[in-house]
């Protein structure tokens, strides 16, 4: 699971935590609704870090999921290639 | 203060494996970090929307249902550890790392915690997060004129509590610091859920049920580690990696 070349972990974690800001932002966004920034403090109402933090979350929800699957694919050629080594030795 | 709260948690983590070193090497503690990420991710957001039954019946019923899906709010620590927890034993199973990675992770955890409390009471009623109404004379108003019991407050020095009595333990065998750290916050979630006013399913709300089965598990990983294979005695935590 683990790449000397790249670190398809390292992006995981990255992508994760550009996921879990772009949701936590909502704070911010009640907060600055609150002093009158920004349409409505209610649920489903539209703040005004609304867009920001709903194109960070897409962007990274993107990220996340694209490199979940490219470690996923590297993991399996990897393990692949390595049973071919293993069995050319043999 | 969401943020700030996963990046306090970071540099503490940072610090403490500068400073005590780590039972992994890099690669496979960011593959660890990587599991506990998603797992947390994952588990954060299906209690959190779970946990808000009434409100996600309603929305389904309104056809608002997406727009909850995709609404920022609604994630919990108890759902982001729990899912972090089994991701990283899934993980780990998967390759094949055998040491114990959550001891890292105490104290960062109850720095993140704690710092994501302070959010969470200045966010006020808004968060979801607030206790019952009390005449105490610590009573917070948040806004409604009601005074109410200031549970974030009392989470934070509850963490505090669990941070420094696990970090100050005499040596104790690799892995059981997270494992007393995670018993003993799922346990206090179970007792502090009660003065909060939460939907309730058969007497306790959700969260407290999670907690529950948490602990449950947390009892049979103990079991098996203890009466499994002899695997504490090959580890004696005396490889430290990166210090």
């Amino acid at each position: 699971m683990t790449d000397k070349r790249f670190s398809f972990a390292k992006l995981v974690v990255v992508m994760v935590l550009g996921l879990l800001v772009g949701a936590g932002l909502c704070g911010l966004d009640f907060a600055l609704a609150a002093h009158g920034i920004g349409k409505s403090t209610q649920e489903f109402g539209v703040g005004p870090l609304d867009g920001v933090s709903l194109a960070v979350m897409v962007l990274s929800a993107a990220g996340l999921a694209l490199s979940l699957a490219a470690w996923l694919l590297a993991a399996i050629f990897r393990s692949m290639r390595s049973k071919d080594e293993s069995d050319g030795q043999q | 203060m969401e943020t700030l709260a996963y990046t306090a948690g970071f540099v503490v983590f940072r610090w403490l494996r500068g400073r005590q070193g780590d039972v992994v090497d890099e690669p496979q503690r960011w593959t660890v970090l990587a599991a506990a990420a998603v797992g947390a991710l994952i588990g954060s957001r299906l209690l959190g929307i779970a946990e808000q039954w009434p409100t996600v019946i309603e929305a389904w019923k309104s056809g608002r249902f997406l727009e909850l899906l995709l609404s920022p709010g609604g994630k919990t620590i108890v759902g982001g550890l729990l899912g972090g927890w089994l991701g990283v034993v899934a993980v780990k199973k998967l390759s094949g790392i055998r040491r114990r990675t959550g001891d890292l992770f105490v104290l960062p955890l109850c720095v993140g915690i704690a710092v994501g409390r302070v959010g969470c009471l200045l966010a006020g009623l808004a968060d979801d997060t607030y206790g019952k109404p009390t005449t105490l004379p610590w009573a917070v108003n948040l806004g409604d004129g009601i005074g109410r019991h200031p549970v974030q407050v009392y989470e934070i020095l509850f963490l505090t509590l669990v941070g420094i009595v696990v970090s100050r333990s005499a040596k104790l065998p690799e892995g059981a610091r997270f494992r007393i750290f995670l018993g003993s916050y799922l346990g206090w979630r179970i007792a502090i859920d009660f003065w909060k006013p939460q939907p309730l399913i058969g007497g306790m709300n959700l969260i407290q049920w999670s907690c529950l089965a948490g602990i449950l598990l947390l009892v049979l990983d103990v079991f098996r580690l203890h009466f499994g294979a002899s695997h504490d005695s090959q580890y004696s935590g005396k490889t430290v990696y990166d210090r």
